[in-house]
């Protein structure tokens, strides 16, 4: 199948897809509910896209497209509460974070779906070790060049939304001691990474897909894991190394931080990218995803150490003037305090963690949160 | 000496009787996929009939104690796994499990009498049928390592209709004794004051335990032996003053899911001890039944089996859709409570030696129901759950 036409979309409009857990109320542990809650939510129109994942205690969720902060807020927010409703009835409990901390990936069950089943069929474990929950962007480019442009320039910032979005310090039982453990189980499909460096569509198309089509390996976009992708049927790019936060309002503030720096990248303010940025990308990257807020990563440009902290906050002073202009300034100020204050969610979970030693309650922190 | 030697047998014979149960649950379960209980089940009933059963006051009721004990491990079990919140959002899910309970006393006392039994064999036959075994039920449900709708349904309408099915039978005698002594007082107070003390007894014990666990910092192990001991205590309190040890351990159950202490999967059916408790749980309670010795008898029972099942079927069916659930799944909700017998027998076997003098002849009546339900309901809560698809085996298999 050639690569579909890139459909050039309104630029800068948004969308946002979570993953989410799904958790028994007795002993907090993943439960296979998404068939149930699908059947439930589906009876009435549900405020947004609601389908399966790879394993069934997943459930994602899509937003519709949108401009400004407070509609997708407004929507995430509607779709929360349907939630909510229906996993009640259901003796279900919903919750954000990146992994489930002490789910064991062994008792899984691969969602019963002919994709999800050839997907585990090729995959073996790594299938039921995908079962971890990602928060996707996507943002509206004018054009198929702009696009890559935009996808290549945002390499710089990918650590950012690592440590903004982290939510995963626990897996199978343990403190893996990193903020974000969610992108380890990324990193192991042949497909995963970054994008090649090309900066025009006709050159990705001809040079890039046709060549890897041919190869047998790959029929679409969507076997691409990359960090980020365009997807030219909605005529985007999609964001995908984030965790899902523990609150819909974090989301959001993460879609626009996304919508702003793209605004700041079409208008020119930044230099155009090189394929040399990513001669630190996995290194910065590794750095956000262990240390979260506190990594130190390394200025692709000028080789300079610098905190990560001071960076995110450095960026956002930048995109000021962006966010007025998209009326998304409260979002970037509530992540502002955020990055001096406290810190993001892994932090909050380790807390709840130290102060109680018991995961169950660390899933319960995260319940409430979501419901929030 | 002569009856020294047979006690002695009769003792030896039962560690024996346990592996080969053991065996014989594992070649079912792994080569046949039928569950173990139903193979332990047998195996007790092979034993009996075969004179293994203890004859002696004294070694009945230690067994007895044991199979109380046994059988309040998965109450407790069964306890914290509900969640009471549920039942009150969702209100639909109570109502629905008040519905199948009434609904399976009225169609099986119907049966019972257009079968010629007598009003008062009728009402006990009805009252016992409305229970759904917590410890087959429970054990299905860990071995398949459940997950959805019907396992969380179905639990949850296993503990409404226990605790019904202990009303209504408190009901049956309280009606008996309102006949023996004429007096309302007596029987109202007997079924208030029983459930009152054994709501207490789990109470007494489950107050001070989320202390005590959270003082000694205790890891998943202990917990799980802290809970253990606990429902022992329960079990003793409330035999020694004589009422329900089943409801006590479902009190302490619940009590513990909502200080939020709970069993880790790891720790489900309470690890080793809880298997091999549940093992001779099935052999001695199998080994109260008999089989039912006419042509008539046997019909009775499976009328009975049929008509309970189809009654309980029914009435989730029915109220699937507005709890929130598909007609399907609710009919096999409905389904995977088929299970009877252990909780049933029990109560049967508490009833008399609490001197209720008609659980004699009822016992014979629902011997045949429960033989056939002993190996049926299992099979049937199995096959709910795989045809919900909520089976951990479906796919491994």
């Amino acid at each position: 199948m050639p690569l579909e036409t890139f459909h050039a979309s309104s630029a800068l409009s948004m969308g946002v897809e979570l993953e989410l857990q799904l958790v028994g109320e007795h002993d907090r542990d993943l439960a296979s509910a998404a068939a149930d809650l699908l059947e439930l939510a589906q009876r009435q129109t549900f405020p947004g896209d609601i389908k399966p994942e790879m394993t069934d205690s997943m459930i994602e969720v899509a937003t519709g497209i949108h401009d400004s902060h407070a509609t997708l807020l407004a929507q995430l927010r509607l779709m929360r509460d349907a939630l909510v409703k229906d996993a009640t009835r259901l003796n279900v409990s919903l919750c954000g974070g990146g992994t489930h901390p002490f789910q064991q990936w062994s008792e899984r069950r691969i969602f019963s779906a002919p994709r999800f089943q050839q997907l585990s069929g090729l995959y073996g474990y790594l299938a039921k070790q995908f079962t971890v929950f990602g928060q996707h962007v996507h943002i509206g480019m004018p054009d198929p060049d702009s696009a890559l442009r935009v996808l290549h320039a945002l390499g710089r910032y990918v650590p950012h939304f690592i440590a903004l979005s982290a939510s995963s310090p626990f897996s199978q039982g343990s403190d893996t001691l990193f903020d974000s453990a969610r992108l380890n189980s990324v990193f192991a499909f042949p497909l995963s990474g970054r994008a090649p460096f090309v900066l025009e569509w006709s050159r990705f198309e001809r040079d890039y897909f046709a060549r890897m089509e041919d190869t047998g390996i790959v029929r679409s976009m969507k076997d691409f894991y990359w960090d980020i992708r365009p997807k030219p049927e909605y005529g985007t790019i999609e964001l995908r190394v984030c965790d899902t936060p523990l609150g819909v309002d974090r989301a959001a503030q993460i879609a626009v931080y996304l919508q702003a720096l793209c605004r700041l990248i079409l208008s020119g303010e930044d230099p155009e990218p090189v394929e040399d940025d990513y001669l630190v990308y996995t290194y910065n990257r590794f750095q956000a995803c262990r240390f979260g807020l506190d990594g130190l990563i390394v200025h692709p440009r000028s080789h300079a150490a610098l905190p990560l902290r001071d960076d995110i906050a450095a960026t956002l002073e930048r995109l000021a003037p962006h966010a007025d202009a998209l009326r998304s300034s409260d979002a970037l100020d509530a992540l502002h305090r955020m990055v001096r204050g406290g810190g993001n969610d892994a932090t909050r979970l380790r807390a709840v963690h130290a102060r109680t030693r018991n995961l169950l309650a660390v899933v319960d922190d995260a319940v409430a949160a979501f419901a929030q | 000496m002569i009856f020294e030697a047979g006690r002695i047998f009769t003792l030896v014979g039962w560690p024996a009787v346990l592996l080969l149960a053991w065996l014989a649950g594992e070649i079912a379960h792994r080569g046949l996929a039928i569950p173990r209980v139903c193979a332990y089940s047998l195996a007790g009933i092979v034993y009996s009939a075969w004179g293994g059963a203890p004859h002696d006051a004294e070694t009945r009721a230690a067994m007895s104690f044991l199979a109380n004990f046994s059988l309040a491990l998965f109450l407790f079990e069964l306890g914290h796994r509900i969640n009471l919140r549920w039942l009150v959002t969702n209100y639909w899910l109570t109502l629905t499990g008040i519905a199948e309970s009434l609904l399976t006393f009225v169609v099986v006392r119907a049966i019972a009498l257009a079968m010629g039994q007598s009003p008062e064999i009728a009402m006990v036959l009805g009252a016992l049928s409305v229970a759904t075994s917590p410890a087959a039920l429970v054990r299905v449900v860990n071995d398949l390592r459940g997950s959805g709708q019907v396992t969380e349904r179905a639990l949850h309408l296993c503990a409404i209709n226990c605790l019904i099915s202990v009303l209504l039978m408190k009901g049956a005698i309280g009606y008996w004794q309102l006949l023996a002594s004429g007096s309302v007082v007596s029987a109202v107070w007997n079924s208030a004051a029983i459930l009152a003390v054994s709501v207490g007894c789990g109470i007494l014990v489950g107050v001070p335990l989320p202390w005590l666990l959270r003082r000694l910092r205790a890891d998943e192990r202990g917990v799980t032996i802290v809970f253990a001991l606990a429902v022992m205590l329960v079990t003793l309190l409330t035999q020694g003053v004589n009422v329900s040890p089943l409801l006590a351990a479902l009190t302490l159950g619940v009590l513990m899911r909502r200080k939020r202490l709970v069993l880790t999967p790891a720790q489900r059916n309470f690890g080793v001890l809880g298997e091999l408790l549940t093992l001779f749980l099935f052999v001695f309670v199998a080994g109260m039944a008999t089989w039912p010795t006419t042509a008539a008898g046997l019909a009775l029972a499976v009328l009975l089996s049929l008509g309970r099942i189809a009654a309980k079927m029914s009435a989730t069916a029915a109220f699937a859709h507005v709890s929130g659930t598909s007609t399907r799944k609710g009919a096999l909700t409905g389904l995977a409570l088929a299970p009877l017998s252990t909780f049933a027998l029990l109560l049967l076997e508490y009833s008399r030696t609490a001197g209720f003098g008609l659980a004699d002849s009822a016992l014979s009546a629902i011997a045949g129901m429960v033989i056939v339900m002993e190996f049926v309901g299992p099979v049937f809560a199995q096959w709910a759950l795989v045809l919900a698809g909520e089976a951990q085996r479906t796919e491994d298999a």
